[in-house]
């Protein structure tokens, strides 16, 4: 697989390049995996450059699409998502917050790798949170939320989840525009900025469970 | 008492009014719009502004948390600022009010400021279509607004609302949204500036740096 060349597109946004690069890499043996953390590197390039200043919401917003475009088609041409979990991932953004790119893409890309993805949706409150830990008794959850208020639900939510006592048996993730010291604020366990990372966390996370029974 | 205002230029038609109607003499330092898509450079905007300031006893902040956009400021003097996560709730009168107003609809908030003077919905809007064409820009906002479904534009009296209205019932038209002008209120900011800093406000001690705990308490 080129690398260069699929960052490249990507950083174009040049969408029927990165689609026939991936398809290329698929032909060619590449694991439908290093192909999604090659189109991630790409959109942190995009997102990077945002930050900056060099490039706009739209660019942003169209790498997105691009990016939930190729796990699209790794599912049906990259014979992925094939293994289902037994535990669930709970996924919502947060209340009174209803951005969800981020949160769609997370989804997606778990999917594709085979897990169970309880997706609530956005504007989500704290007493639905706690209801789908008790339905689903999920291993894991991820709280998404993009304005300064979500990390007030953030907390809340998590505070919920204390009190019903179903906190400990849950790791909770959360992700858009947080960072360490909002994870200590929301008691949290792991935030993430990155869904490529994100995925390669809950992959990790679900393997040391299942290393752990072995044991 | 001597206080100086640090403001943001994209409230400066309402902030401009309240100083006038409350006669208001402190002098205010304004901070260039555009920086609230970048947060981290908002924070070193405000840091270095905070920096250049001595001898005053306080410092009113005319922002709201802005992406925690305030995380890590101090200061030698007092500094005090009003408990809203944006300029949106400041202008709407109360964070229930912007809870409300969302929960009847999703609703994108505009002012003539932000208009104006920030990276807004409108001038990305324009950016992508010359760059991207109508097609794919049609399916990225169709992305970008899918919880949306009004662009609700805060009166507050300090600007000619007929004029700002044809621009934006036109914005409003192009991305598919109702246009509502909702009323907002100076209430908040002439507190900012007369007191009493109460509970709708954080004030934090000389070389104190603001946190998370400021803006929204301890944890339970």
């Amino acid at each position: 697989m080129n690398e260069s060349l699929l960052i490249a597109a990507m950083v174009r946004l040049d969408e029927d390049k990165v689609l026939t690069l991936a398809r290329h890499s698929l032909e060619n043996g590449i694991q439908p995996l290093n192909i999604i953390e090659q189109v991630q590197k790409g959109l942190s390039r995009v997102l990077q450059m945002y930050e900056q200043g060099i490039c706009f919401l739209s660019d942003l917003m169209m790498s997105a699409e691009i990016f939930i475009s190729v796990i699209e088609l790794l599912k049906v041409e990259g014979g992925m998502a094939k293994q289902v979990t037994t535990r669930p991932i709970v996924v919502g953004t947060v209340k009174n917050d209803i951005h969800d790119i981020g949160k769609n893409i997370m989804v997606q890309l778990l999917r594709c790798k085979g897990f169970n993805v309880i997706d609530l949706g956005v504007d989500v409150s704290p007493e639905r949170f706690v209801l789908a830990a008790a339905e689903y008794n999920p291993k894991l959850m991820f709280l998404s939320g993009l304005l300064t208020i979500s990390h007030q639900s953030m907390r809340l939510t998590i505070e919920a989840l204390e009190k019903s006592q179903l906190r400990g048996q849950i790791k909770i993730i959360i992700s858009g525009l947080v960072d360490e010291e909002v994870r200590q604020f929301v008691h949290a366990d792991y935030y993430i900025n990155d869904s490529f990372k994100g995925l390669k966390l809950c992959q990790s996370l679900l393997t040391t469970k299942k290393k752990a029974l072995i044991s | 008492m001597r206080s100086v205002i640090v403001a943001c230029n994209t409230i400066s038609d309402e902030l401009n009014m309240a100083i006038r109607e409350t006669g208001c003499t402190y002098p205010v330092l304004w901070i260039e719009s555009g920086l609230h898509t970048y947060t981290n450079l908002l924070r070193k905007r405000l840091k270095k502004e905070l920096e250049q300031i001595s001898n005053v006893d306080q410092i009113l902040l005319a922002f709201g948390f802005c992406g925690n956009a305030l995380l890590g400021l101090s200061s030698s003097a007092t500094i005090i600022f009003p408990k809203v996560e944006d300029c949106i709730t400041l202008l709407l009168g109360s964070p229930e009010k912007r809870r409300k107003l969302s929960e009847e609809m999703g609703t994108y908030f505009l002012t003539k400021g932000w208009l104006d003077f920030e990276q807004n919905i409108w001038v990305e809007y324009q950016k992508s279509l010359n760059r991207l064409g109508r097609e794919k820009t049609e399916r990225i906002y169709q992305m970008l607004l899918s919880h949306y479904k009004r662009l609700g534009v805060v009166e507050t009296g300090a600007y000619d609302l007929d004029e700002f209205c044809r621009r934006s019932r036109e914005i409003a038209n192009s991305l598919n949204l109702k246009h509502h002008v909702i009323p907002g209120t100076l209430r908040y900011l002439k507190k900012l500036l007369t007191g009493p800093w109460d509970e709708e406000f954080v004030t934090v001690n000389p070389g104190e740096h603001i946190t998370l705990e400021h803006i929204y308490g301890k944890a339970v």
